[in-house]
């Protein structure tokens, strides 16, 4: 994962709320409503760097949550 | 196993890797210790994890007097730090895969996994979480 949860942590990702996302380092790789959006993306990195290790991850968003 | 520290952004969420039979997924899973059990959205366990989904689902009461069902599945996770080091890996988890797709779902670590080996200390004001390793 690297950099990828720092950069998660101090980007700003605003415009990612409540999309799901692959970062790897320090960018943001694909995104998407839905995991079926990004996942081309995780297996293309996958094949190109079989040792890159994105972050998977789904942004948070402002709605009201409660689990 | 010394305490882990972390800070947050919006909820209380921590850098974790789940690992299911040679697949890794590294992501960030909630907080919650009003959720008994440790969850894992549908469509990660399925395209990143790559579970067969086969066994028999189970009811799982929801808030809001909803319930869902999950499927229950072993994985190994490890709990990352900042660098996407693991920090504290724990061996066949028992994890509970929603059966079918839900929007806006999130991945939650709940009392059987994260609070049962950790005391979890979450401060709102700081956005800080600490995790105190529970004592054998």
């Amino acid at each position: 994962m690297n950099q990828s949860y720092s950069y998660y942590m101090n980007a700003n990702l605003d415009k990612y709320a409540g999309k799901w996302v692959v970062i790897l380092n320090d960018k943001v790789l694909a995104s998407g409503d839905k995991v079926f959006d990004i996942k081309r993306k995780v297996e293309e990195l996958k094949k190109k760097s079989p040792d890159a290790v994105p972050l998977v991850t789904k942004v948070q968003d402002k709605r009201l949550l409660v689990l | 196993m010394a305490t882990l520290k972390f800070k947050y952004r919006l909820r209380p969420e921590i850098p974790i890797m789940l690992k299911y039979m040679g697949n890794l997924w590294h992501t960030t899973a909630l907080i919650d210790s009003g959720s008994d059990i440790t969850y894992i959205p549908h469509d990660i366990a399925r395209m990143m994890l790559k579970m067969p989904l086969r066994s028999q689902p189970e009811s799982i009461d929801a808030a809001g007097g909803k319930d869902f069902r999950g499927i229950p599945q072993k994985v190994t996770m490890s709990i990352l730090d900042d660098k996407g080091k693991e920090q504290a890996t724990f061996k066949a988890i028992k994890v509970y895969v929603a059966d079918r797709h839900y929007d806006n779902d999130h991945t939650v670590l709940g009392m059987d996994s994260l609070f049962k080996n950790f005391d979890v200390k979450i401060s709102a004001s700081h956005k800080e979480i600490e995790l105190i390793p529970c004592s054998p």
